[in-house]
């Protein structure tokens, strides 16, 4: 059974020890049901992870489930939002987005970085980081910036 | 009538049926709880020498605890946390009070004629 450090870890809230292992000891014995969304995607994150990162995420996976159950290396375009995950270790990075003007923003190590694009505008970003990557695209709603290095320890 | 659930662990015993709370003798008696019991007194049971214990309700980690103890079958009529019991099961375990039971933990199952 999952200990509640491993779920807690992925939840956008805290939740005291005795409820998590609760919900998780329920969820192995009942398997799913509607209720908290939260718990389930941790559980379902972990899950992912028990099998090792290396299978390729399902269609309908979560942003969160992707990012966090599944191994992304570099670029991966996915529906209306591109995932930039550089492979090696955690490390700042910078980002210029082209458009009728140029935005740069700074990217933190170690962190998960959402920026909502205006749908489609054509957009070129520019990532400079310890791995040097460049990607363009338009109608992309969301770019999502991983920099928490890759490959994800287990 | 036979009472199913999913949660549960220890060996098949026979005895009396005893609902806590309205008899002081446990010894050697299946003891019922319909409202939810905490950890010392499923600690206060095996010291006092029941037979099984059945339950509404049990945080997770006091039934992994008890499971490792293994000092009397238990079972877990709900699910894990605190949650009472619906009035209608209530009144159907407190019809079981004196009469023989068949608790088995692995089989999740309280059985009486």
């Amino acid at each position: 059974m999952f200990s509640y450090s491993q779920i807690a870890r992925w939840l956008k809230r805290p939740l005291d020890p005795i409820t998590v292992e609760d919900w998780v000891a329920n969820r192995e014995v009942f398997g799913e049901s509607k209720g908290d969304e939260d718990l389930e995607q941790a559980y379902q994150i972990e899950k992912a992870r028990e099998r090792g990162l290396g299978e390729t995420a399902p269609e309908d996976a979560s942003l969160d489930l992707l990012l966090n159950g599944y191994e992304v290396a570099n670029v991966l375009e996915k529906d209306n939002f591109v995932i930039i995950a550089p492979v090696g270790k955690p490390a700042q990075a910078e980002v210029w987005i082209y458009g009728e003007k140029v935005e740069k923003k700074n990217l933190p190590a170690r962190e998960v970085t959402v920026i909502e694009i205006d749908p489609g505008r054509t957009t070129k970003i520019k990532v400079r980081g310890k791995n040097n990557l460049e990607w363009s695209g338009k109608d992309f709603k969301k770019v999502v910036f991983d920099l928490r290095g890759r490959p994800l320890p287990l | 009538m036979t009472i199913t659930t999913k949660i549960g662990f220890g060996e098949k015993v026979t005895a009396p049926v005893v609902i806590l709370g309205q008899d002081e003798d446990l010894e050697g008696k299946i003891v019922v709880a319909t409202k939810v019991v905490g950890r010392e007194f499923l600690e206060k049971a095996g010291l006092l020498g029941v037979a099984g214990v059945v339950v509404p309700s049990l945080h997770w980690r006091d039934y992994s605890y008890f499971q490792n103890l293994n000092e009397y079958p238990l079972l877990v009529l709900l699910k894990f946390g605190r949650l009472d019991l619906a009035s209608d099961l209530v009144e159907k375990l407190e019809g079981l009070a004196g009469k023989k039971a068949t608790l088995d933990g692995e089989k999740h199952e309280l059985k009486s004629d």
